[in-house]
């Protein structure tokens, strides 16, 4: 490549040379009168030597340079306008590309460079010839100074240090946290009170209060061992993983809608919810859950329920945030591959890989090549399902009805070819019409009475879609328009006609409100044509399925008798099928039976057999119905993605463009996070992406970042604040840890206990440093306002998950019964990305289509007034009075003192219970006193101690 | 005076509460957004601002500039005409085909001292050319409705990213602390739905605030400033009730920025309740007034309301408000596909509220610093599909500015002769994002915001400003 490429400058180097011999000094002096002013004005800034920053690794300040070109090829063809890409970047013509980018340089200025490549680009800057190096990738000294960012080291086991107040560490976190104290000469704040210490562990692990019953309990434990108990109860709760579960799906931007342009459903979102509560309340391994979520169906498994488990993790790569109505499609599958790739990067190791799509990673060791290199992996992984508007992968689950689904098949599939016999049979003899059988979605045609000409069968003109999206239509499909290209499309219908006769002209449709009600319909019958407008948004009745058009004679040919077009429709146009019954003008059976005794004895016995014939039909018509009623469960799937056809290596995208192919780079994952001595390409088994490669890479103890991140999660979850504060970027542009030791003494914890999530977090909040109170000593409020060392607990703004949950608890809307989830909890609330719910977005849910470790808390007035006004509070606070103050024999105060309990999880201090009698009193000349009541709980909802956890 | 009250306690703050809760407020907003970044307090622009509020008029569905601004004799002589197109959707993607033009449907007359071409779908907006600055060389990505119209609110046809509006509050805040910044009227939830005015990674705060619902502004109001379960003296003694347990509750703690803010947005909410009704409430509107913006006829009466609203959200500081004529179907109004002629039907319905509005801007004197941007997300070809119908064209359109400094009575770039690309002096969406910015002060290359280690700017690497268009 290198030797190629090298020949090849060489080979322009020596045109140019043999070139210049011919060259008289005019053009030279062109060059140096016209053309150097230009470039060295408007090109140098960013593409010469002395540029503070080359732009796309292009020279323009030297002959080699251009000749060289940059990131996307040689720059200027001499005498060749069209395939000098400098002259396409300076006459604007393109909008990805336009030079000089802050504005377009004056006419003269573009004919005098159009002048000077038509007559050979003649550069005398041969002196000043240099070649220049490329940036990519990175070099071995580079590579030595990046690894050593902390990020970037090997997670190692700290030495404990030496602390004064030995007495006051519990846990290691604590030795810690105190000895960066005492070098500043803090002192940590007090433990929390009971009361604060309990509603804190039961939101931070369950996200829920606890009941008053659960307060009083804890109150008057006085063992040492009543919140280690406490905690114990709350791990092993179902819902520990309704509440750490969220957090993840904050991770994985879950939504159950789409949320592009066209907001379609995830119908099967919710089973990666479950399945992510079910995994943290498992407590699954998070290496484990890490290889699952990115390369689960490719995990051998050992039953159909871990099949099931393992495929539905893989949700994760399918829930993007996509516009698949997108139509440049091959942009759509970069989008798609971009997405996961950030995702993964963001989610597991706390780093943006976006950036490197494009050019080198400004901030972060992440060079283009192994973007490229890792997104050969999702490019080898088919995401997207081909479509106009294309769609994502569900993938069927296993499950125990397999065998019997395909038996029961069988067995149906032999029940109606009998019946299709017996039918026949009636028909042969003469019988009367057999009504048809109705399936579930559709009519087969081989039932129809009279002559069917499905759409599979008619001539199409135009795009028309083919679609089983409603019931009851005709065969294995109906068509429609698309509501596009209005009056370019037809479809004709041709009939063999066996006799010649008068018919009854039936057209079917699918029906539905955004149909054409004005579809035309023209008859091509035996005295001429006729039109009709069809109102497709009528259910047909005939059958459910056929409208008559009218009756019409026909000759007995083959012939066009019916064209369906989309001229002058505005809405929907459906063309399924249409049929022509022959209208019957035969005499009956009966009156035949009377016309002679030799025939009546004849007619008789016919009559027998087709009695039996029909007898025959409905008794198959009844075994297929009893059949069907003992027919399996359909097969439940799951949001997913499968390996590509064909997979392999791919190319770096030039500058980002989808269409600009650069090199092949073989599959891959980031150097800089690879231990030394590794080889950063995997052995990928021929016929794989490479994800499950890339899975065992990122869930590596060996990987620096990913134990890391998560235990700085878990962290943040407990305390408001990571060690790390930008949760989801270790990197340059991201904050430091503010203690890297105990970072990497929780990281290393968290791998020798095989990444068991819920023993780190019971490590964590029994540390003296989690129970502390969030008072800040005056000392420490001074000196560290930020709280930066953990000299007290942070005071935290609950979620508005938490804060809809305490409201319904209290309020009596979410109860647990026998340790079931509650779907009204807010976890299981629809998230449609286009109509997320409104308590959810006044306090700060973040957005579900981008990756989020860590939650906004802001401060608005729009909360104030939700919490004032908003039919839900107000609707909860009514409720809740009912609730408490609806108990009879219990007095005023035990009441006022319940109500504390449930919404603010203490008894009311003296002052608080003199305003509220104060209230009361004054209310009761004015309210009735469940009014009153119903005041005293809406301002509990709406005050400080109800909305923060201290 | 804002200064002085920052420095209040909480307690201090409450003996004061004679002196009107606006002060208040105005201390308390300053307090609760420390942050600049998630403050909706007004902040100077980063160089002269031409315009200080913006008025966004979005023509859903993308209306065809050739029947209607950008005027083409050739396209009339050119009738039926064959022509090659190279496809630009999905299953056309690169392909050459053969198309036949079509004519404008309506026809063209000179108005004004610039003597413009305007077709007759816009009597009245035409009567107004004078005043408007029409950019026919537009051009953007995307070419089905979901892409193309949050490429034209967000920049991004695809990736999750803050609309425009959000972008503009974030720079400049809102000149009016009782109300949101930027105020969506009547928005679709299709077509990217909420994402044409989501914050996306920008701080909550600066999230388009929608009124309404497509297609009917009726009754529309902010959410819960009012409240019907409640009488005032309830609402009162609930709320004094709730600041006496808040200041017991804080004063046991340490102090704490965001208690106090929490404390202080309550008093700031209670004035909202007071201001935030008014601003949608019409009936102190004159009637002449009313009649200019076509309310209480048939056809003009639901935009002319939002217009109105428009009008008098910007009087009260609002920064950026967006104008929907839009629905809720899978082909939005100005659609045609086929039909062209229902064209006529959208010009019926917004020409007279838009021209009420330039009208009454100018009479108040609003005008010079409000822009107002009129618009769709793409416009159509000037070849026919089926019958009478126009397919979406995203590689030429126009659009028209006025007022907030730009030039009066003038017409930027051009389309080819049939009005089927852009050629001359072409502007980008991108660029037309830069322009506003740039009309409004603020610099699209420097307005950032980093998130997840990268700093995002609504015209991510591109755009340029199109200076011509300033006077």
């Amino acid at each position: 490549m290198n030797v190629i490429f090298r020949t090849f400058v060489l080979f322009w180097i020596l045109q140019l040379a043999h070139l210049s011999l011919g060259v008289d000094a005019k053009k030279v002096a062109f060059f140096e009168k016209k053309i150097r002013p230009i470039l060295v004005e408007n090109c140098y800034e960013c593409h010469s030597e002395k540029a503070k920053k080359v732009k796309a690794n292009l020279y323009l300040d030297t002959r080699a340079g251009w000749i060289q070109g940059g990131d996307s090829g040689t720059v200027i063809v001499p005498k060749k306008l069209g395939q000098s890409l400098l002259f396409k970047a300076i006459s604007y013509e393109s909008n990805d590309l336009r030079m000089p980018p802050d504005g377009k340089l004056s006419k003269e200025a573009i004919k005098n460079l159009q002048k000077w490549i038509l007559e050979g680009a003649i550069d005398p800057r041969e002196n000043e010839m240099g070649m220049k190096k490329k940036q990519n990738p990175i070099s071995l000294k580079e590579l030595a100074d990046v690894r050593d960012y902390w990020a970037f080291k090997p997670v190692q086991s700290q030495p404990f240090p030496k602390v004064k107040m030995a007495g006051w560490a519990e846990d290691s976190i604590d030795y810690f946290v105190l000895a960066n104290l005492e070098s500043k000469k803090l002192t940590p704040s007090r433990y929390a009170d009971k009361y604060t210490l309990l509603r804190r562990i039961y939101f931070d692990l369950i996200g829920l209060p606890p009941s008053p019953d659960q307060i009083n309990d804890f109150i008057s434990d006085r063992s040492p061992n009543a919140f280690p108990k406490v905690v114990d109860e709350l791990l092993g709760s179902e819902r520990f993983g309704e509440r750490w579960g969220r957090h993840w799906l904050d991770v994985a931007r879950y939504a159950d809608t789409i949320g592009g342009g066209r907001n379609n459903p995830f119908p099967n979102a919710s089973r990666y919810r479950d399945y992510v509560v079910y995994s943290f309340n498992k407590d699954k391994p998070f290496d484990r859950f890490v290889i699952e979520q990115i390369a689960g169906d490719l995990m051998p498994s050992k039953s159909k329920l871990e099949y099931n488990e393992y495929l539905t993790g893989t949700g994760f790569l399918a829930l993007g945030p996509h516009n698949y109505e997108l139509q440049d499609k091959e942009l759509l599958r970069m989008e798609v591959v971009d997405e996961q790739l950030s995702a993964v990067g963001r989610a597991f190791m706390g780093i943006t890989m976006g950036c490197a799509r494009c050019h080198d990673h400004p901030f972060d060791p992440i060079p283009t090549k192994e973007y490229y290199s890792m997104a050969g992996i999702f490019r080898s992984t088919n995401s997207l399902v081909p479509g106009n508007v294309a769609s994502f992968h569900e993938r069927v689950l296993q499950d125990d009805f397999g065998t019997q689904r395909k038996e029961h098949a069988r067995v149906l599939t032999s029940l109606e070819e009998r019946l299709k016999e017996a039918i026949l049979a009636v028909r042969l003899l003469g019988g009367k019409k057999i009504s048809l059988i109705r399936q579930k979605r559709n009519l087969d045609p081989l039932y129809l009475d009279g002559i069917v000409v499905d759409d599979s069968d008619a001539k199409l003109i135009g795009k028309w879609i083919s679609s089983t999206h409603t019931n009851g239509f005709v065969g294995k499909r109906y068509l429609h328009d698309d509501n596009k290209g209005k009056g370019t499309k037809s479809i004709t219908f041709s009939a063999n006609i066996p006799r010649k006769g008068e018919y009854d002209v039936q057209v079917s449709y699918t029906v539905g409100l955004n149909r054409s009600n004005r579809t035309p319909v023209t008859i091509m019958h035996a005295d001429g044509e006729h039109k009709v407008l069809l109102d497709q948004t009528k259910a047909p009745q005939i059958l459910g399925a056929f409208k008559s058009v009218g009756r019409f004679n026909f000759d007995r040919r083959v012939m066009e008798v019916v064209q369906i077009t989309t001229e002058g429709t505005r809405k929907v146009v459906i063309a399924d099928a249409i049929r022509l019954v022959p209208v019957m003008k035969v005499p009956s059976l009966d009156k035949t039976a009377k016309k002679s005794t030799a025939d009546s004895k004849k007619n008789n016995m016919l009559k027998v057999q087709i009695k039996n014939a029909e007898i025959r039909v409905e008794e198959l018509k009844n075994l297929i119905v009893e059949h069907n009623k003992k027919a399996p469960p359909k097969a439940e799937k799951a949001l997913s993605v499968r390996e590509q056809k064909a997979v392999g290596d791919w190319h770096v995208h030039l500058r980002g463009g989808i269409r600009n192919l650069g090199p092949l780079v073989p599959r891959g994952f980031l150097v800089v996070a690879t231990p030394r001595h590794t080889s950063p390409f995997p052995q990928i088994p021929e016929g794989s992406s490479g994800r499950l490669e890339l899975a065992h890479w990122v869930s590596s103890p060996q990987n620096p970042l990913t134990a890391r991140v998560f235990v700085n999660r878990a962290w943040h979850h407990l305390f408001g604040r990571g060690i790390v504060s930008s949760t989801d970027n270790f990197g340059k542009m991201g904050s430091r840890p503010t203690h890297p030791e105990l970072l990497d003494d929780l990281a290393q914890f968290f791998i020798d206990n095989k990444w068991s999530i819920k023993t780190l977090i019971r490590k964590i909040v029994l540390s003296t440093t989690y129970q502390m109170s969030s008072n800040a000593n005056e000392k420490a409020l001074k000196e560290d306002p930020e709280n930066q060392l953990f000299s007290r607990q942070n005071r935290r703004r609950l979620d508005a998950e938490a804060i809809r949950d305490a409201m319904l608890l209290a309020s009596g809307q979410i109860t647990f019964e026998n340790s079931k989830a509650n779907q009204n909890r807010s976890l299981f609330q629809k998230i449609d990305r286009n109509k997320i719910p409104e308590i959810f977005t006044v306090f700060d849910y973040p957005n579900p289509g981008l990756v989020s470790g860590n939650r906004n808390t802001s401060t608005v007035p729009t909360q104030a007034l939700f919490m004032m006004n908003s039919d839900f509070v107000m609707r909860q606070a009514v409720l809740t009075a009912q609730n408490i103050f609806g108990r009879e024999s219990v007095d005023v105060e035990l009441k006022i003192k319940l109500v504390f309990l449930s919404c603010l999880g203490r008894e009311p201090n003296y002052d608080e219970k003199k305003l509220v009698y104060s209230y009361l009193d004054q209310s009761l000349d004015g309210e009735t006193g469940s009014k009153a009541m119903e005041g005293l709980v809406h301002s509990l909802f709406a005050c400080l101690d109800f909305r923060y956890l201290n | 005076m804002t200064r002085r009250f920052q420095k209040l306690t909480r307690r201090s703050l409450l003996q004061t509460v004679a002196c009107g809760f606006g002060s208040i407020a105005l201390a308390g907003l300053e307090n609760a957004n420390a942050q600049p970044s998630s403050s909706l307090l007004a902040k100077p622009p980063r160089f002269p601002q031409r315009a200080k509020r913006i008025i966004f008029i979005f023509m859903a569905g993308g209306p065809s500039h050739v029947d209607t601004f950008d005027y083409k004799p050739e396209l009339f002589t050119k009738d039926g005409k064959e022509i090659d197109f190279v496809g630009v959707r999905t299953n056309t993607f690169g392909k050459a085909s053969k198309r036949n033009l079509m004519k404008p449907l309506w026809d063209f007359k000179q108005h004004g001292q610039c003597g413009k071409h305007i077709s007759s779908l816009f009597p009245n907006i035409a009567s107004h050319v004078d005043e408007l600055a029409f950019i026919h060389s537009m051009h953007t990505e995307g070419v089905a409705h979901g892409p193309s119209t949050l490429f034209m609110h967000t920049g991004a046809t695809n990736l999750v990213r803050p609309s425009m509006g959000s972008w503009i509050s974030y720079g400049l805040g809102s000149e009016n602390h009782n109300l949101p910044a930027f105020v969506t009227i009547s928005p679709s939830t299709s077509k990217g739905g909420p994402r044409n005015y989501g914050n996306a990674f920008l701080p909550s705060i600066h999230q388009g605030t929608a009124l309404g619902r497509a297609g009917n502004v009726n009754g529309a109001k902010i959410r819960n400033v009012e409240n019907a379960m409640l009488g005032d003296s309830q609402r009162k003694s609930r709320f004094d009730l709730l600041q006496n347990l808040n200041t017991v509750q804080s004063n046991r703690y340490s102090h704490d920025d965001e208690l106090e803010a929490t404390i202080e947005n309550y008093e700031l909410a209670w004035r909202m309740q007071m201001e935030a009704p008014e601003l949608t409430d019409l009936s102190k509107e004159t009637k002449s007034t009313k009649s200019i913006y076509g309310i209480d006829e048939k056809d003009t009466d639901d935009f002319g309301k939002q217009c109105l609203l428009a009008r008098r959200m910007v009087e009260r500081g609002v920064r950026f408000v967006s104008v929907n004529y839009s629905d809720e179907s899978a082909n939005p109004r100005w659609d045609q596909h086929s039909n062209m002629p229902n064209h006529a039907n959208h010009a019926r319905a917004t020409d007279k509220p838009v021209a009420g509005l330039l009208q009454d801007l100018k009479a108040r004197g609003l005008l010079e610093d409000t822009l107002v941007w009129w618009g769709g997300e793409f416009g159509r070809t000037p070849f026919s599909q089926g019958k009478d119908g126009r397919d979406h064209n995203p590689r030429g359109f126009t659009v028209f500015l006025a007022g907030g400094g730009i030039k009066p009575g003038i017409s930027y770039g051009s389309t080819d002769e049939i009005g089927g690309t852009a050629v001359d002096n072409r502007v980008h969406m991108h660029d037309l994002h830069a322009t506003i910015l740039h009309a409004m002060g603020l610099n699209h290359e420097k307005l950032t915001y980093r998130s997840a280690g990268r700093d995002f700017r609504l015209t991510d690497v591109h755009g340029s400003v199109v200076e011509d268009l300033f006077s």
